[in-house]
């Protein structure tokens, strides 16, 4: 199985469970869950239900391309269900049964991992999910979101595209992995790797980034105050993006990192209460 | 006689959840049973990750019947003058449905009643577990508790379904949306979750069994160490030992299986601190030795049938291989950093808000370091001073970002490759032992004094920011910090005055802009606490002995530690009982008391000049002894005043009328007390 039949045929699989199979989200995020899909869909009473595939950077984790499996974009496949349905566990699996993983000829574990975005205030409790020693999936349940306490609690599973490309195939490469179409993963992605990589380490100017996270505070807090929080929820992930790419440039110490975390955290939170307030009305 | 079994079937547990959710388990049903009055051989429980169980063994039908005592009026208004029965005392009889020949009088705290004993029949026990089972599951508590459907409840993971049986009825209830059943599910894959009706709790474990699920921890025990012996023989190489690992993935599994692969011997030459870090604490498994030496075979522990031998074996080559490699990455890549570049870099990493960067923390620790060395060799002192620069460079290289365990560590083997001597690379290796009191303090010297250093410069800038501990809070760990610097001093043989240590680290600095004085006393009163914990909890020294030795003096804490423990040894020693009794005379006159002037012409009894030429004779021995810190042989000493003050006690009146006679008396008094004090206030000893 390929890379585009993984995601097609998890679309497919979730699509028939009730998902709203959403178009990715089109800005620099770390994370799935760092889409709007996620973060407010969660909020609220409203029950809810969607999956979509996810490119997610990070930059510290590029590796010029020369690492197998560490890249500093790599692609997640984030499935919400709001509330987490009774057969959480079942169901997922039923997922890896229809990629034509035999689980009996394999070793699929849950290990404790509670997830934690400081930068979103949101966390929650659930597992890695390792199959063979592989992590393959995060599965959790969402506890709180822009600091707030969900209700009803929605599962979220975020499957490592690249982790399941790997296992299918039995490759220890990604560059190795057939997308579809005749095209492999190095085909579309290693130049990509090595650029970005450049960029991420040693190109990206400190100054410039410096300067345009303070310019993007003054434009959140601008459409804060209008009220517009949609808008201001973009520029709350572009600053979370320059944060990482600063971190990458190793510009940032201990006690600044803690203080932009904080800043955007009560952005974020803001915003939510925004969100909430709209919904509210409804 | 019945059994009652109760299964709580539960998303996978974490194993530290699952330990303590069975302990509690236990208790509270012990707890509770007891309570209600319900009779039982015994609670038995077991668990798996997805099972919290729970056994009770010859359960009584129904509860105990129970004598209940009611109370009425008192028994003055119950009873007249002549002891006849009032109104009163009919009229509760009788609401009752007793006569007044029930009454019994009983005593309370508030005088003397009239009661009626009513005999309380028992419940079924049936009906009393329907109520006590989901309160006792609702008073579990985890170390992270979650929420996961509209009950709201809190539980360590999702709650499933319940299997509770009273022999072969279902004890019924509902707790979190889920209603009690006789159902449990077999293993999720190898069982394929199906769903087993038990007829009765004995046969349970064997329905379990028959569906890939060994519910007794023992037995899954016993399978793992057939399967680590098999490997052993297989390929001739010594399972690394790990109990924590082992007990932790027996609790990760249901139905265990031991697998075995390798790894290309290249990344052996990866050091062996980071190899195990890699593949024990990322991928839970255990390496292997052959002749002392690392062998690129591993072991580890699936919860899989043997079918799946063949994939797991190769999954987790290729995963522990890519491991691997991202820690040869690390490795290499932080071995082309250069270390004074790092220390330059420190400057922006703040050490505490308040207390400056690391940068400022690193030249604090060299000057303590330096202070900490001044009477040894210039190449030792050298040495100590350049561990000290390098000590919190590692801190800035992705190894440890990616695993700070490795703290100290990293920065030890970075500058082992670069050559350095083992005084100084040794030294930041270990420089963050001990952990704790019972963890080992450094090999080498150089390593203890850096490690004391950098918790006595972090201790003095705790103490600056006014950080504090009170009863159980102590956010900054500095209970830990205090206890291994006792430790250190103690166990690394470290001379040094407190105070001036302390002072050196106040110093350092700079301006602190609060009372030195109060930070000074505060932190002794701080280290007394760590001192007398130390010497308590972890050398078996008695509280009367530190109370002796403390009552003298705390200021040099391995001198301190050396009295008490000398004290200790000879404590037990029948001469030395004797001598302490003796003291106890000699303190009751002189305590409380300004020195006063002595003259030995004074001395006028025969008893009193035979105690003074000896003493002086062993004053002059025993000082030479607790100027050599041979405390133990100062006492030995000190006991042969014993029998000389007896008899100067039998014979001579102290507190005689004659000012000047009484007080050249008990000036002596005072000179030989003054002497036992070297060691310790034997007064505060009990005998």
């Amino acid at each position: 199985m390929n890379i585009q039949e993984i995601f097609l045929t998890l679309s497919d699989y979730w699509k028939s469970r009730g998902c709203y199979i959403a178009p990715t989200y089109d800005m620099e995020v770390g994370a799935g869950t760092m889409s709007p899909d996620t973060i407010f869909r969660v909020l609220g009473p409203k029950p809810y239900r969607v999956a979509y595939m996810q490119p997610s950077r990070r930059p510290t984790d590029g590796r010029y391309g020369e690492n197998p499996n560490r890249v500093q974009k790599h692609f997640q496949y984030q499935v919400i269900l709001k509330p987490a349905p009774e057969n959480s566990q079942q169901l997922y699996i039923d997922s890896l049964k229809a990629l034509g993983i035999d689980l009996k000829k394999n070793f699929l574990s849950f290990e404790e991992d509670n997830w934690e975005s400081p930068t979103l205030g949101a966390w929650g409790v659930g597992w890695q999910v390792m199959l063979n020693g592989l992590e393959v999936t995060q599965f959790t349940y969402f506890q709180q979101a822009g600091s707030v306490d969900l209700y009803p609690v929605s599962l979220e599973i975020t499957y490592g595209i690249e982790r399941l490309g790997l296992f299918l195939a039995g490759k220890d490469n990604i560059y190795e992995l057939e997308w579809g179409g005749g095209i492999t993963y190095k085909d579309l992605r290693f130049k990509e790797e090595v650029q970005f990589s450049e960029f991420n380490f040693k190109e990206a100017n400190i100054n410039t980034l410096q300067t345009t996270f303070e310019l993007y505070e003054k434009e959140i807090k601008n459409l804060i105050e209008k009220g517009l929080y949609l808008p201001a929820y973009d520029y709350a992930l572009k600053l979370s993006h320059i944060f990482n790419l600063l971190d990458a440039r190793r510009a940032i110490s201990i006690t600044q990192r803690q203080k932009i975390i904080l800043t955007i955290r009560n952005y974020v939170k803001e915003i939510v209460q925004l969100y909430l307030e709209d919904i509210s009305n409804e | 006689m019945s059994d009652y079994l109760l299964e709580i079937l539960v998303e996978d547990l974490p194993p530290s959840h699952l330990r303590t959710g069975l302990k509690q388990l236990k208790d509270i049903f012990e707890k509770k049973l007891k309570e209600n009055r319900i009779e039982f051989d015994n609670i038995k429980t077991e668990g798996t990750k997805r099972r919290l169980v729970v056994f009770v063994e010859n359960i009584s039908e129904t509860q105990k019947e129970e004598e209940e005592l009611i109370l009425g009026p008192a028994k003055k208004i119950a009873f007249d003058e002549e002891g006849n029965p009032t109104k009163a005392a009919m009229g509760f009889a009788k609401s009752k449905g007793k006569s007044v020949e029930d009454l019994e009088i009983v005593e309370t705290e508030k005088g003397e009643y009239v009661a009626i004993k009513e005999i309380k029949k028992g419940i079924k026990t049936e009906e009393i577990l329907v109520n006590l089972v989901p309160e006792i599951i609702s008073s579990l508590s985890f170390p992270k508790n979650m929420k996961w459907n509209e009950s709201g409840v809190l539980f360590s993971r999702p709650i499933r379904s319940f299997l509770s049986l009273f022999d072969k009825k279902i004890v019924n209830f509902e707790f979190a949306g889920v209603e009690a059943t006789n159902r449990t599910r077999g293993h999720r894959i190898l069982a394929e979750d199906e769903e087993i009706i038990i007829s009765k709790p004995s046969k349970y474990e064997e329905a379990l069994k028959a569906n890939f699920v060994i519910l007794k921890r023992e037995e899954r025990v016993e399978k793992v160490k057939e399967g680590f012996k098999d490997i052993k023989d297989k390929f001739e190489v010594e399972i690394v030992e790990n109990r924590e690992l082992l007990d932790e993935l027996v609790d990760m599994v249901e139905y265990p299986i031991v697998f075995s692969g390798t790894f290309p011997d290249e990344y052996l030459s990866i050091p062996f601190e980071i190899i195990e870090i890699f593949l024990k604490q990322e991928k839970r498994l255990f390496l292997t030795k052959k002749d002392n030496n690392l062998t690129g075979n591993f072991v580890g522990v699936a919860d899989a049938s043997e079918e799946a031998l063949p994939s797991i074996i190769n999954g987790f080559e290729r995963v522990v291989r890519a491991t691997l490699e991202d820690a040869k990455f690390f490795w290499e890549n932080d071995l082309k950093l250069d270390l004074d570049t790092l220390v330059e870099e420190l400057k922006d990493y703040s050490f505490e808000a308040k207390l400056g960067t690391y940068y400022d923390k690193t030249l604090r620790v060299e000057s303590l370091c330096e202070f900490l060395s001044n009477d040894k060799e210039e190449e030792f002192r050298e040495s100590v001073k350049k561990a000290a620069k390098y000590s919190k460079v590692d801190q800035l290289t992705e190894m440890v970002k990616e695993f700070p365990v490795l703290q100290g560590i990293m920065g030890g083997l970075y500058l082992k490759e670069r050559g350095e001597k083992e005084d100084v690379w040794k030294a930041v290796y270990e420089h963050y032992k001990p952990q704790n009191i019972k963890d080992d303090t450094p090999e080498t010297l150089s390593g203890r004094i850096l490690s004391l250093a950098d918790r006595m410069d972090s201790l003095a800038g705790a103490f600056i920011a006014g950080m504090e501990v009170s009863g159980d809070k102590d956010p900054f760990g500095l209970r830990r910090i205090g206890n291994t610097i006792v430790k250190l001093i103690v166990e690394g043989n470290i001379d040094v005055e407190l105070l001036s240590l302390f002072e050196k680290a106040l110093d350092l600095y700079g301006d602190i802009k609060i009372a030195k004085e109060d930070v000074v006393s505060s932190f002794f009163d701080f280290m007394e606490q760590r001192f007398r914990y130390y010497c308590t909890e972890y050398r078996q020294i008695d509280y009367d002995v530190l109370n002796a030795v403390l009552k003298t003096g705390f200021s040099n804490i391995l001198v301190d530690f050396q009295r008490a423990l000398s004290v200790q040894k000879t404590k037990p020693n029948e001469n030395f009982r004797k001598l302490i009794i003796s003291y106890k005379r000699v303190k009751n006159i002189v305590k409380d008391r300004d020195l006063l002037f002595f003259t030995e012409e004074k001395l006028i009894e025969k008893e009193e000049k035979e105690l003074f030429d000896l003493f002086k004779a062993v004053e002059e021995e025993v000082l030479k002894e607790v100027e050599k810190r041979n405390f133990l042989k100062a006492q030995e000493i000190l006991m042969t005043l014993r029998p000389f003050i007896d008899s100067y006690f039998d014979n001579v009146m102290v507190m005689v009328e004659d000012d000047e006679l009484r007080t050249n008396r008990i000036a002596m008094l005072q000179k030989i007390s003054a002497l036992f004090e070297k060691i310790a206030d034997f007064n505060e000893i009990i005998v």
